[in-house]
């Protein structure tokens, strides 16, 4: 093949994907697992068949690299952003990135779910708890716990330079009055390794590498259902959540796709695709997944995105100089 | 007149490639240069400065430089010693050998790493059949410095190989029996000749092996974070997840540090190899072969143990973890199911875009660069030798800095439309298609380079005399006598491109990821099951490649598969 | 068929001088040599000739047509000569038809008139039935020969040749020197033969230049080379013989031709002068007898195969060689008579 022949192949492949569908096209950026991102695609395109989204899914660091590189460049490609953290969302809202859609859906959410003026919208409630592996010989049932002898280098937590929803549990807990900055340095003491994210904990436990863990609850849930020999503890003192916002890209030019899309993932529809995924829904009226207690069982710490977005960087360096990161 | 076609087609010959080495080379690294010098204006605060400030970086320069450089070691033993065994001896089934040894190459690190982790945890299949399993809990040796070393070691180690057995084939064999004839023993053989003779080879594949090692970030992302160990490109990973205001210049200063890292091997490895070079090709002469005697049968019990251990143990435990319902638990009859091979292949769409992708981008790329290094190479034979080691160094350094970097470069630079033609090449397969091209240059250049310094100038002066233009002589002469070196380039380019991670990581936008970015992305959000089938699958396809290939091979000029004798 | 010229060819690299002043005009269809030693600038002058090199000043003509100078420099491919390389340069990915066939296919010669050509260089070069071997097949002095086949089979005005029996055995080369001069005579070429190997250069040339340190010493056929070399370094490189001090007088200027009686003055002298203007004396002029001529003492006695090489040790000490035809006993006391001599030019070079 001359280069000439192979320069225009790849310029034909390039092209075709936007020549191909006569139809709207709605671009995506999440960090959901893969498997979750397609089922809420294929999903959304059944209820609106004259859309169709192209979805692209890394984590959540990887993804705002990227977005920010784009936009640095003046270049908008997605149109809808369904990443982890509302912390990045306020980011991005305070740089004037996102745009204000008032849903009619969030008649039916508490009001710390989503941005006032409706710059994203929490879909889910992801909170990060204490998993252990069936033969540890422990049972941790606090994160007070996590700083006994018994657990020196036993424990394994997702990295806040790495993960968005590790960050959130930081910034949580050390505002967290009976923990702080000194349950993390207590934490360290006691040899506890901070992994990339809730994938790399994940395997951790389950490999045994580890027996105890920091993770999202969804994660261990779920795989403790398909078999896998590990179990997740929501703990005394409470816990940290992300809401996995949903937001429109204010550079968007299908403001209208988009807009269904949000609707969508807040109708009660969308709600009990995420049930039915594991997860646990934001929608007060959708109930819980096996393996869930009841939403009043559950006690969630207190957290103010706006603060925690200012103190981000912050943050990370601190936990960076403490573990070594 | 004829005076004026030589010289011309000599200057556009020129001209063309020059341009695409300043297009593919020069500018991905001169828009980085200029992102780290920017915001100049703050002084000490500014982006470069500070980092170079900051001792994090020294820290994971001392790493990556002692991880690459006992990965290296690493390399050029286990290379060196499977390429002497496998060419210059008559062991049996070497073919069979070979193809085992290439396999590693081809599982792309990151799965490497994975399948050792799960091969030494306290959950790991075998050990836990043997009945030497460690304890819940206790700690994982793979997570360290000399961890990420054995398995950079590993990783690399074909390519050590492939450069010594293409020069080892063309090793006359007279040589060799005068040193025999002298009296010379089989060890002073080795040492007084032999090596010597490869030297060059040897340093052209540990300059290649030290490279890679430099810019690879699955392996230590995988093993070295978790122990906070960090090196250059995983301290660039984590820079990004700052996203302050200056990642961006912050990462490509750090970037700029590893190309001079680069540039120095480079030129490291250019000043060893002039000092010696020999015209070895274009000698008519059988390669030369020694007999193993009674020393074949332990040879080849040690080849087998070192292929189970670099090889077979962690491919068996890349399938065991792709045929269990959830992560950690043992394999039984019960647990044994396919349901992730049915996900992947049936439920999502991803697999199958992934498979094409990767698999056109690695062709043609491979195809483009073959086309593109041959010319590229007989030019810059031409150039006096520092200026062939700048620009050779200067085509290195896309190769060396960590993909991610790479991919910002390209990002900044093709972000907006491209003037006059007015196409916007962002988010698109022709992207990651160029930033390939920039990527793996090198890894094409070099055999055809080194196949190209031990061409005999005569042959292609008695062509000049015969009355052959600079083009005929290179269609006619260089390239049938280079072509096992262009097509073993090709292949490397393919091998390595197919499960690419970094680059495409960044660059990949809507239906155009990448085998590699599928792995990753499944494996880092909690679908390692997914991840290993894919893996598992990959290795099949390859394999199955590679194999077609051997089918093919005796059609095929000698040298073209390099795993075929 | 053009004059073939060098004019003050000057060539350096990196400062060093590996050519000066070197200033040669070759006939058209003559044999030449460029003789020398390692090292004294034949192969770069030849390669200067086919255009491999650039000269550093001066110019190099073939007829009208300038082919080299400090401003132009015609490239190989332009030059329309031949070549045959040390290392005979045969493609081995080409038969030994394809590869005598190359020049022809590169200047789009039509087929009838290729093959024509391609079987007469191979029946001059007696390599017929090896036409489709390939040349990892034949043995040295084959792969010469198809070397030579194609260097004339664009029928050039000009071959040359870069020391092409260098890597054959003794009795080859003996052979190919032959086949060299039916060569030349059937062809009528002009060539240019590089060699280190005196007794070749003067078996096949018709002129000789001889090379030492980039400059030339002396250009001029085969005999008058062995007969009359300039210098004592040249005469000490052809052939065989003694090169003789002897004291200054009037008669005795360089570059003539020293008489007997002359030379028998000089031999019996028992000094070495310090002083003076050194002679040629060829073994073939030193006649031994037992009592005849000036007294020798016999130092060395050598076979040679037919013959015997003595060593006689002169009143003075110098050493004068002779040819015998039975041995002589060293120590033995002889009487030698020389008949003619040489006188040689100090070496300046």
């Amino acid at each position: 093949m001359t280069f000439k022949n192979a320069f225009a192949l790849c310029a034909a492949l390039s092209v075709s994907p936007l020549i191909a569908n006569a139809q709207e096209t709605l671009t995506l950026y999440t960090s959901q697992p893969n498997t979750d991102a397609q089922q809420t695609v294929d999903a959304f395109e059944k209820a609106n068949p004259d859309i169709d989204v192209e979805w692209v899914r890394d984590g959540t660091t990887k993804l705002m690299t990227k977005l920010r590189a784009e936009l640095a460049s003046g270049v908008v490609k997605p149109d809808v952003l369904l990443i982890a953290d509302s912390v990045t969302m306020e980011s991005l809202a305070a740089d004037n990135y996102l745009f204000a859609y008032q849903s009619p859906a969030r008649e039916a959410y508490a009001d710390s779910l989503y941005h006032p003026e409706g710059y994203y919208y929490g879909t889910k409630i992801i909170t990060t708890g204490i998993v252990r592996h069936k033969r540890a010989p422990e049972t941790p049932k606090s994160w007070a716990d996590l700083t006994k002898p018994e657990y020196k280098g036993q424990l394994v937590m997702p990295s806040p330079l790495y993960s968005g929803a590790a960050l959130i549990h930081l910034a949580t807990l050390t505002d967290a009055p009976e923990l702080g900055w000194n349950y993390y340095e207590q934490l360290q003491a006691n040899g506890a390794m901070a992994q990339g994210g809730n994938g790399g904990v994940l395997k951790a436990v389950t490999s045994g590498s580890k027996p105890y863990g920091m993770i999202v609850d969804f994660l261990a849930i779920r795989e403790a259902a398909k078999g896998s020999p590990i179990e997740f503890t929501f703990p005394t003192e409470g816990v940290s959540m992300v809401t996995e916002p949903v937001a429109i890209m204010e550079g968007s030019k299908n403001k209208a796709a988009a807009q269904r899309f949000v609707d969508f993932l807040l109708s009660k529809d969308g709600q009990a695709l995420v049930l039915e995924q594991g997860y646990l829904p934001a929608r007060e009226d959708a109930g819980v997944p096996a393996g869930f207690p009841q939403r009043d069982a559950i006690k969630l710490l207190p957290f103010d995105a706006a603060s925690t977005l200012k103190s981000t960087d912050e943050n990370k360096s601190r936990f960076s100089d403490i573990f070594g990161g | 007149m004829l005076t004026a076609s030589s010289d011309n087609q000599l200057r556009w010959l020129s001209i063309t490639l020059f341009g695409l080495v300043v297009a593919l080379s020069l500018l991905p690294c001169l828009r980085l240069l200029s992102e780290a010098l920017s915001h100049w204006d703050r002084g000490l605060d500014a982006p470069l400065l500070s980092i170079l400030q900051n001792p994090h970086t020294w820290v994971a320069l001392q790493n990556s430089l002692y991880t690459s450089g006992l990965g290296t070691l690493i390399s050029v033993v286990l290379g060196s010693g499977f390429a002497f065994v496998l060419t210059l001896t008559n062991i049996r089934y070497r073919a069979l050998w070979i193809f085992c040894f290439m396999l590693p190459m081809m599982i792309p690190p990151q799965v490497t790493a994975l399948s050792w982790l799960q091969l030494f945890g306290p959950a790991s299949p075998i050990l836990n059949t043997l009945g030497i399993a460690p304890a819940l809990g206790s700690p994982q040796p793979m997570y360290s410095a000399e961890g990420i070393a054995l398995l950079l070691g590993i990783q690399h180690a074909p390519l050590v190989f492939l450069a010594l057995r293409s020069q080892l084939i063309c090793l006359p064999k007279d040589l060799i029996e005068a040193a025999q004839l002298s009296g010379a023993s089989q060890w002073r053989l080795w040492i007084d000749m032999i090596v010597p003779l490869s030297r060059n080879a040897i340093f052209a594949g540990a300059a290649i092996a030290f490279v890679s090692a430099l810019g690879n970030f699955g392996i230590p992302a995988m093993l070295g974070i978790p122990a906070g160990y960090s090196v250059l490109p995983t301290l660039i990973y984590q820079q990004m997840a700052g996203f302050g205001n200056d990642v961006l210049s912050e990462v490509a200063s750090l970037s700029m540090l590893i190309a001079f890292l680069v540039l120095i091997g480079m030129l490291l490895q250019q000043w060893i190899q002039q000092r010696s070079s020999y015209s070895l090709i274009g000698h008519n002469a059988q390669p030369a072969s020694f007999r193993l005697g009674k020393w074949r049968i332990p040879t080849q019990i040690l080849l087998c143990a070192v292929l189970c251990l670099i090889l077979i143990a962690p491919l068996a435990a890349l399938m065991i973890s792709s045929v269990v319902p959830a992560l950690g638990m043992p394999l039984t009859a019960d647990t044994f199911t396919f349901a992730a091979y049915n996900e992947m292949v049936n439920n999502q769409g991803s697999t199958a875009r992934a498979f094409t992708n990767s698999l056109l981008l690695a062709s043609l790329a491979a195809l483009l660069l073959m086309i593109i290094t041959l010319p590229l190479g007989y030019r810059l034979m031409r150039l006096s030798l520092k200026a062939r080691a700048v620009i050779a160094s200067l085509i290195e350094v896309p190769y060396a800095i960590p993909g991610i970097v790479l991919a910002i470069a390209f990002i900044l630079l093709f972000s907006r439309p491209i003037p006059i033609i007015n196409v916007t090449l962002y988010g698109t397969l022709t992207l990651i298609f160029l930033a390939y091209l920039s990527c793996f240059l090198s890894v094409c250049l070099k055999p055809v380079m080194s196949a190209l310094s031990q061409l005999d100038p005569a042959l292609e002066e008695a062509a000049q005399i015969a009355g052959a233009t600079p083009i005929q002589r290179l269609i006619n002469i260089v390239l049938p006598l280079i072509s096992p070196a262009v097509f073993a380039g090709g292949l490397l380019v393919f091998l390595i491109a197919v499960n690419e991670l970094t680059v495409s990581a960044l660059l990949w936008s809507a239906g155009n990821e990448t085998l590699g970015v599928l792995i990753f992305n499944l494996d880092e959000s909690g679908d390692s099951i997914l991840a290993s089938a894919i893996s598992v699958l990959v290795v099949v396809l390859v394999a199955s490649l590679m194999a077609l290939l051997s089918l093919l091979a005796p059609r095929l000029p000698k040298g073209v598969i390099p795993w075929h004798c | 068929m053009a004059l073939l010229t060098l004019n003050q060819i000057n060539k350096s690299f990196n400062g060093q001088n590996a050519v000066s002043d070197l200033n040669l005009s070759i006939e058209p269809g003559a044999f030449v040599a460029l003789l020398g030693p390692s090292g004294c600038g034949k192969s770069t002058t030849l390669r200067m000739l086919a255009g491999f090199e650039k000269v550093s000043s001066g110019s190099i003509f073939h007829g009208d047509r300038c082919l080299s100078n400090a401003t132009t420099h015609v490239a190989p491919e332009n030059r329309d000569f031949g070549m045959v390389f040390q290392s005979y340069a045969l493609w081995p990915h080409m038969s030994v038809m394809e590869n005598i066939a190359y020049p022809l296919t590169i200047k789009r010669v039509d087929r009838a008139t290729k093959q024509k050509r391609i079987q007469e260089a191979l029946a001059i070069v007696q390599l017929e039935p090896y036409a489709d071997r390939s040349p990892a097949e034949l043995s040295g002095g084959q792969r010469q020969r198809v070397a030579l086949a194609r260097s004339l089979v664009t029928e050039p005005e000009v071959i040359l040749l870069d020391e092409p029996l260098a890597n054959l055995d003794r009795h080859l080369r003996a052979t190919m020197e032959e086949t060299f001069r039916t060569f030349h005579k059937r062809t009528g070429a002009t060539m240019v033969y590089v060699t280190h190997d005196q007794s070749e250069a003067m078996s096949l040339a018709d002129q000789i230049a001889v090379l030492k340190n980039g400059q030339l010493i002396q250009w001029a056929s085969p005999q008058s080379l062995y007969q009359q070399p300039r210098t004592a370094w040249l005469a000490d490189f052809i052939g065989r013989g003694s090169v003789i001090r002897m004291q200054p007088s009037d008669e005795l200027q360089p570059g003539r031709k020293v008489e007997q009686s002359l030379i028998h003055q000089q031999l019996i002298l028992p000094h070495i002068p310090s002083q003076g203007v050194d002679v040629l004396i060829r073994p073939q002029s030193v006649c031994l007898h037992p009592s005849l001529g000036i007294s020798a003492k016999v130092t060395q006695c050598i076979y040679r195969g037919g013959h015997f090489d003595v060593e006689l040790s002169l009143p003075s000490g110098q050493t004068l060689l002779a040819y015998h035809d039975t041995p002589l006993a060293v120590g033995e006391t002889l009487f030698a008579t020389v008949q003619e001599g040489w006188s040689l030019e100090p070496d300046h070079v």
